[in-house]
Parts: C-alpha cells; structure tokens; sequence
C-alpha cells in the first residue's frame, strides 16, 4: 500500500507529499482514488498521444496538477471524468511544445477520438475490455508472452527485442503483430460471450 | 457514414505500425481518414489503442501483477486467442452531431469543471482487427 505521506510511485507517477500542500486525509483519499483511475487516465492519454514515453509523461503533468486541484472536502464526483477532462489539455499542450517530431494526427482527429471516449466509454466498454485481455494474456502460449514481457520492458524496442531472442527484426514485428490482433480478437470473443456482463 | 468493408482492411496493418511508432507520415495521414470516416475504424482505433495502454502498463511493470494471473477470469469459458472468429460487438453506431468533445469552459480543470468523460450507451456495430465487416 502506498503511504500516502510520502512523495512515491503510484503506479509510475510521482505524488508529492501529502503534507506539502495538504493533510493526511487529502493524501489519502487521493491516491485512492487515483490508483483506480489512473489506467483509465492514462489509455485516454495514449489514445489521443501514442507514444509511451510521451503518454507517460503526460500522465506525470496530469496527476501534479490534479494533485493540486484536488479537494478532499469537495472531491470530484467522477474522478476519471475529471482527470480526463485535465488529461485532454496537457496532452494538447503536450503537442504544442513537440509539434515538429511527434505531432502525426491533427487537432480535428484528437477532438473526435476524445470525444468519443468520453462520451462513449461504457458503449465501448473499456473497463470490461480490461478485464478480458488480463484473462486472454492468461491463455497466451509461453513464447507469445515472453515475447511481449520483452517488448514491453522499458525501453525496449523491437530491434532489441529482436537480438534479445535471437531473431529478425522482421519477425518480431510481424509476431507482436500477430499476437496483438490474437489478443484483440479474443477480448472481442470474450466481450460478446458477455462473460464480463 | 460508412466505408465499404474492404476499405477497412488496411486498418490492422496501419494500427500495428502506430503502436510499434514506425507508421509513416502517409500512413498516419490514411489512419485518420479513415477514423474520422467511419464509425467502426474508429471504434477500433480506441479499443486497439487502449489495449496497446494496458499491456504497457500492466506488462511493463507498472502492474504487472495483474496481468494474466492475478484477476479473476470469467466463469463461462471464453476462446483464447487465436481461436475462432469473433462475434460482432462494439458499439459506435449513430453518434449524434459532433462537436468538441469536451465543453466549452478553457482551462477550467478543476473538480466542477469536469464533463469530460460522461457516457450514454449507443448501437453496436461489428469490431475486430482481423477484417472489419459492415454493420
């Protein structure tokens, strides 16, 4: 359990420390609901900026400046709205400070797609999405998985997952891609078997 | 509107190229087109998108506990991957006039300022990577 006082990793993003800016109380209902959330907070961020180091980041920015606007007396009534709605400007301020190397889709994509999600999360079904690729990675075959543990250490590439395990570069590419479209398909079959209603 | 099924099928190929941050500027420019073109293209956009979010978090080490082992899986049996065809699911159908998304407001992110993330429930039309079908 994260302790609530101290400046910590929750998840990959640094809190500051409760008794900065405020009482034990805020720090601890903070965090509790941030840990809940921030999955959510970050595949919204990584759909509007898919980059992973980039997403990151911006989750970083997002939960300082909920951290900071957090009010323990008044808490937000949906907190993953809230730190969506925080999560859509940073990552366009994001693509305003880095528009000559990372921007690749335009203003008017972003708008549609965040949209979208925000309006149409539960259609969508994102968080039973969620549920069923945990069981689908479960079923994956010992080198499938192995090969997505090395593709998704940080800082990993397929290059070097590639020398990592003794293959082309090619292949690699071409066996995530196999594999992720095999895990899409199966929490597409899991979600329609309504296992997760 | 909706794209004729066939023109769908680049979608697996661009979205692999995104999530593997190799697709082209042309590439990234076909992507788009197509999302902003058709409801299924985009409701695959998301879906793939999110999970490329989930397995880098959950594999990556922030969580990774949870993935795979630590949750509980359905009762009733559900093909692993690779396994049949999927069943039409999701979920983007008629989606009323657009806007911006987010409400007018600026930067107004405090904890009342928030209706970002509402939901209301829609249509379903069919879904997956393999080869997207009509609706």
């Amino acid at each position: 359990m994260v302790n609530p006082h101290e400046s910590g990793r929750t998840g990959g993003v640094d809190v500051p420390p409760a008794g900065d800016t405020g009482g034990v109380s805020k720090g601890k209902a903070f965090l509790g609901l941030f840990l809940k959330a921030q999955r959510r907070i970050f595949a919204y961020i990584f759909t509007l900026l898919p980059n992973r180091a980039d997403a990151e980041d911006v989750l970083q920015e997002v939960s300082k400046l909920m951290w900071e606007k957090f009010d323990e007396a008044d808490p937000p009534g949906d907190f993953v709205a809230w730190g969506c709605r925080i999560a859509f400007y940073k990552v366009m301020e994001h693509r305003r400070n880095h528009r000559r190397d990372r921007v690749i889709f335009s203003d008017a994509m972003l708008e549609r797609v965040a949209e979208t999600v925000s309006e149409h999360a539960d259609a969508l079904q994102l968080d039973e999405r969620h549920d069923a690729l945990a069981c689908c990675l479960g079923k994956l075959s010992r080198g499938d998985r192995q090969l997505l543990d090395e593709r998704f250490k940080d800082g990993a590439t397929v290059r070097s997952v590639a020398e990592r395990l003794g293959r082309s570069a090619d292949a690699v590419y071409k066996a995530l891609a196999r594999v992720r479209r095999g895990l899409h398909d199966c929490v597409e079959r899991t979600i329609a078997a309504g296992s997760h209603a | 509107m909706t794209l004729e099924p066939e023109r769908l099928n680049e979608l697996p190929r661009l979205l692999e190229a995104l999530c593997e941050e190799r697709i082209t500027p042309e590439e990234a420019a076909r992507l788009e087109a197509l999302v902003l073109a058709d409801p299924r293209a985009e409701a695959l956009y998301i879906t793939y998108l999110t999970m490329q979010a989930d397995l880098a978090r959950e594999i990556g080490g922030h969580h990774a506990a949870a993935a795979g082992g630590g949750r509980r899986c359905p009762a009733r049996r559900a093909p692993g991957p690779g396994a049949g065809p999927a069943a039409p699911v999701v979920v983007l159908g008629a989606v009323g006039p657009r806007g911006r998304g987010l409400p007018a407001g600026g930067d107004d992110v405090g904890p009342r300022g928030l209706a970002g993330c509402r939901r209301r429930a829609i249509g379903r039309a069919p879904l997956r990577p393999g080869g997207v079908r009509a609706g």
